[in-house]
């Protein structure tokens, strides 16, 4: 369950034991991440988790404290120009210049790229519907958002970055910046890091996964191998439990009374073993959801 | 308790959060005319004499009230920067309109109440001047109100609202002056009636204006709070216009943005970054000297053709501002040309721009050329404009014959009258220039550090300098011979340091040799220009061989002129900004 190594020559992102702090807290802790070509990485994890602190380092913006930080083979800090030329990034905070109007913005980001490809801008801007003569500071949130995109998808970058891509934004938005990003994907075959919150966005969206947790790498690897390998378990006790029962090797557990749910990992045997000694039996076991992994890893589920 | 009274309650809580979020800008205020205080204490016995107490004890208050002003400036700008007012997070409170916009004045009143009660009683009398409390209290308390009044209620006018304050101000000053000199008597003869006490009325004008501008506040406040704003559409200098096809409110951008709309606009795509950077530079940073230099001149001239003639004295005068106009203004704006967006309150760089694949190298030379095309169309304008309007209205014809004279008796004059101009332009420049580390660095710290260090740097020397000019004016009119060692010690140091800066920004990779080699050669450039123009206009002949100001100290002169240090700090400082 894991990418392949940094010394593959493939890796667009290859960062080894990156740690940073901000004051007393610890924003990334050791993380190691490889992205080989062609692959859309999710990046998942709680607010605060560090997934923006990452990025930020894939693009210069932070210096690593300690670790290795490649993208493209190169030290972002040092190149920073040749790496930011070939990177795609789109923020959740959408900060376009707000005095520019649409077209203006379009012609100054062209300037920076010589690959800008002015007839596939137009493309976007005419399936995202904007105005070149509006001024980006009355665009609505859904219109900054896809304009973002635009700017960050116009010269066909091999790597494009994506933070909280959708964060805020409605449904119908939402549906356009990810067929966007995935027609991007299927028809160039582009490398993508995809941070989100919207862990259904997420498994459309990529096919390897990595989780952060309080500035850690929690797993990551293929989204497949990472959703088999983890179990939703059912069991029922032959009296009711006031407290959540203890079984080893859980993640999660929720529920009440005769009927709890558990979230382990490829550990079924070993529970279900633990369970029968509390006088339990497992009477369902499926693959979780993304989410149901998700909040086991990250936080507590509620037990009633 | 008093806050225990539900009416009370809402106000101390607004009036506490604004307390602990300004508190250390107030208590730096008020450190102010204590610091002055003591050093006036220290030094009051040279101070006591000629009109030494009027120069340093009122001008460091006039400053620090207007700071106190600038300070109290209660606004929060909106995300996207349409909106510039009162605080739109405090409007879902649950408390009237009247307690929001009575906790802030309340707050603002009683700070410049209390500085000004600082300077008054703890400062000014140890340089033997002695102020009133209660009509300066209740007058600035007017002043304060008023503007409050105006900054809310023209939230969305900011350039409207430039103007008013800047009019507002000078009434505010003048009024203040009248008042001192108890000049409001001789004004009011005639219109008060006889037996009333003419400062009395002129109390009772100020409680009722104070009245006025906080009804208008209120109403401001209100309108803002329930989303009136449609009712100002279509106003100079507003952003916002109904759109007529989808009825959605467009911004159309604020007044600078629809002239710079207005004039031709490039359609070609951008060759390199680096243009296309230099591009964004001037439309942001660099039309706003041209415009505000062709703004000022043109109030100035605009009177011109309904007082024609013009007397030569008068020419004489403004002819003096409007040389020195586009210094004064590219002084000011030079102070935030280093910033990502000269208007933005924030001073780090948007992501947007942080995250474009641009060389620092390239960032800076977009900044230095924008600032070199600002300071040539600037002094195109005032070059063009100004022989017009003294052709057409100005009695130019004696000012003239003595210039003539002057040239006659001296060939000198007519060609340091040529040489003036080129000068005029490199210092226009290089005060735009001089601060781009400032802007770049993107720390609020440094700014505000370095807001501290023009204060301290104008009135700390004068306070100490002009006792000490009086008691040595001799030595320094008449300087030691090892002057110009001195001076090329200093430059010597600095030398080391902008080449050690230049140095460890080439090996950080954050500069190119060729763009160090660039500037250098600019430098050189105009340095050589200065050194030969102080050579060649500067009377040798006329100045003691005993003094050190010699020729050699005139000729080092010119090596401090140019900024070198604080260029070499550009490259590192943005590179901090960029990746903290």
């Amino acid at each position: 369950m894991k990418f392949p190594s940094p010394s593959s020559a493939e890796a667009v992102i290859a960062v080894t034991g990156l740690s940073r702090r901000f004051g007393s807290k610890v924003a990334l802790n050791d993380v190691s991440v490889f992205l080989p070509r062609g692959c859309v990485l999710g990046l998942v994890g709680e607010n605060g988790a560090g997934k923006t602190t990452l990025i930020k380092h894939l693009l210069g913006l932070l210096r690593a404290e300690s670790g290795i930080v490649r993208v493209f083979g190169r030290d972002p800090i040092a190149d920073t120009v040749e790496v930011l030329g070939r990177i795609g990034y789109l923020s959740e905070n959408r900060d376009l210049p707000a005095w520019m109007r649409v077209d203006e913005l379009l012609r100054y980001t062209e300037g920076f790229y010589p690959n800008w490809d002015r007839n596939y801008a137009e493309q976007l801007r005419q399936q995202f519907a904007l105005n070149t003569s509006q001024r980006v500071r009355a665009l609505s949130q859904g219109q900054l958002a896809k304009l973002g995109l635009l700017l960050a998808l116009a010269y066909r970058p091999e790597l494009l970055l994506l933070d909280e891509p959708s964060s805020g934004l409605d449904p119908l938005v939402r549906r356009d910046i990810l067929e966007a990003i995935i027609r991007s994907v299927a028809e160039e075959g582009r490398t993508v890091l995809f941070s989100s919150h919207l862990l259904d966005e997420v498994e459309r969206v990529s096919d390897h996964l990595a989780m952060i947790h309080e500035g850690r790498v929690v797993f990551s690897g293929p989204l497949d191998q990472i959703k088999q390998s983890h179990r939703r378990l059912i069991i029922r006790f032959e009296t009711a439990q006031s407290a959540p029962p203890r079984l080893e090797g859980a993640l999660s557990i929720s529920g009440c009374g005769r009927e709890w749910k558990v979230v382990c990992g490829d550990v079924n045997g070993k529970i279900a073993a633990c369970a029968a000694n509390l006088g339990g039996v497992v009477v369902d076991d499926q693959i979780p959801t993304l989410d149901e992994i998700f909040v086991a890893r990250a936080g507590k589920e509620l037990v009633c | 308790m008093l806050i225990a009274v539900p009416a009370i309650r809402p106000a101390w809580t607004i009036g506490r959060s604004i307390w602990l979020a300004r508190r250390a800008g107030f208590l730096a205020l008020l450190s102010a005319p204590l610091i002055c205080g003591w050093l006036f204490h220290l030094s009051s016995r040279a101070f006591l004499e000629g009109d030494g107490p009027d120069l340093l004890g009122y001008l460091p208050m006039g400053l620090s009230l207007f700071l106190t002003f600038v300070f109290c400036n209660f606004t929060e700008s909106d995300r996207r920067g349409r909106f510039d007012g009162f605080p739109s997070r405090l409007f879902t409170l649950p408390v009237s309109t009247r307690t929001l916009i009575a906790t802030p004045i309340v707050f603002n009143v009683l700070a410049i109440g209390v500085i000004y009660a600082a300077w008054a009683k703890l400062a000014l009398p140890a340089l033997g001047r002695e102020l009133p409390l209660s009509w300066p209290i209740l007058y600035l308390a007017t002043g304060m109100i008023c503007y409050q009044a105006i900054v809310w209620a023209l939230a969305r006018f900011r350039i409207a609202r430039l103007i008013i304050l800047g009019i507002g101000g000078s009434v505010l000053a003048l009024g203040w002056i009248a008042l001192r000199r108890g000049v409001e008597r001789e004004l009011l003869v005639g219109v008060v009636p006889n037996g009333l006490d003419v400062h009395s009325i002129t109390c009772a004008g100020l409680v009722v204006m104070s009245i006025g501008a906080l009804v208008l506040a209120n109403i401001a406040v209100e309108n803002q709070r329930r989303g009136g704003i449609s009712k100002w559409k279509g106003w100079p200098g507003t952003d916002v216009e109904q759109s007529s096809q989808s009825g959605k409110l467009h911004a159309q951008g604020t007044l600078l943005e629809r002239i710079a709309d207005a004039l031709p606009r490039r359609q070609k795509r951008f060759d390199s970054p680096a243009r296309a950077q230099f591009w964004f530079e001037w439309r942001r940073h660099g039309s706003v000297l041209p415009l505000a230099t062709g703004t000022v001149l043109f109030v100035i001239i605009a009177p011109a053709p309904f007082c024609a003639p013009i007397s030569a004295e008068r020419v004489g005068l403004l002819l003096c501002w409007i040389i020195a106009l586009p210094l004064l203004l590219a002084f000011v704006l030079g102070k935030g040309f280093g910033k990502a967006d000269l208007w933005s309150k924030e001073p780090g760089l948007p992501l947007f721009q942080a995250t474009r694949p641009l060389s620092n190298t390239h960032w800076i030379g977009a900044k230095m050329k924008a600032a070199a095309l600002a300071t040539v169309s600037s002094w195109l304008i005032v070059l063009v404009m100004t022989p017009l309007w003294l052709w057409l209205w100005c009695d130019y014809q004696s000012l003239l014959q003595e210039w003539r004279a002057a040239a006659n008796r001296d060939p000198k004059v007519f060609s340091a009258s040529l040489a003036a101009i080129p000068i005029l332009i490199l210092f226009t420049w290089r005060f735009l220039i001089g601060s781009l580390y400032l802007g770049l660095s993107g720390k609020t710290w440094m700014l505000n550090v370095t807001a501290c260090g023009v204060f301290l740097s104008i009135f700390a020397p004068v306070i100490g300098a002009i006792p000490f000019v009086q008691r040595n004016f001799h030595h320094l009119l008449f300087p030691p011979r090892w002057l110009p060692w001195l001076l090329a010690g200093l430059f010597a140091t600095k030398f080391t340091a902008a080449a050690a800066l230049a140095g460890y920004a080439r090996w950080k990779g954050l500069v190119t040799n060729r763009a160090i080699g660039n500037y250098a050669a600019v430098w050189f450039g105009i340095v050589a220009l200065l050194v030969i123009l102080v050579w060649r206009m500067v009377p040798f002949e006329l100045i003691s061989p005993d003094s050190g100001w010699n020729k050699a100290s005139f000729m080092l002169l010119p090596l401090f002129l140019m900024p070198l240090l604080r260029v070499s700090c550009a490259p590192i400082a943005l590179a901090q900004n960029r990746r903290r």
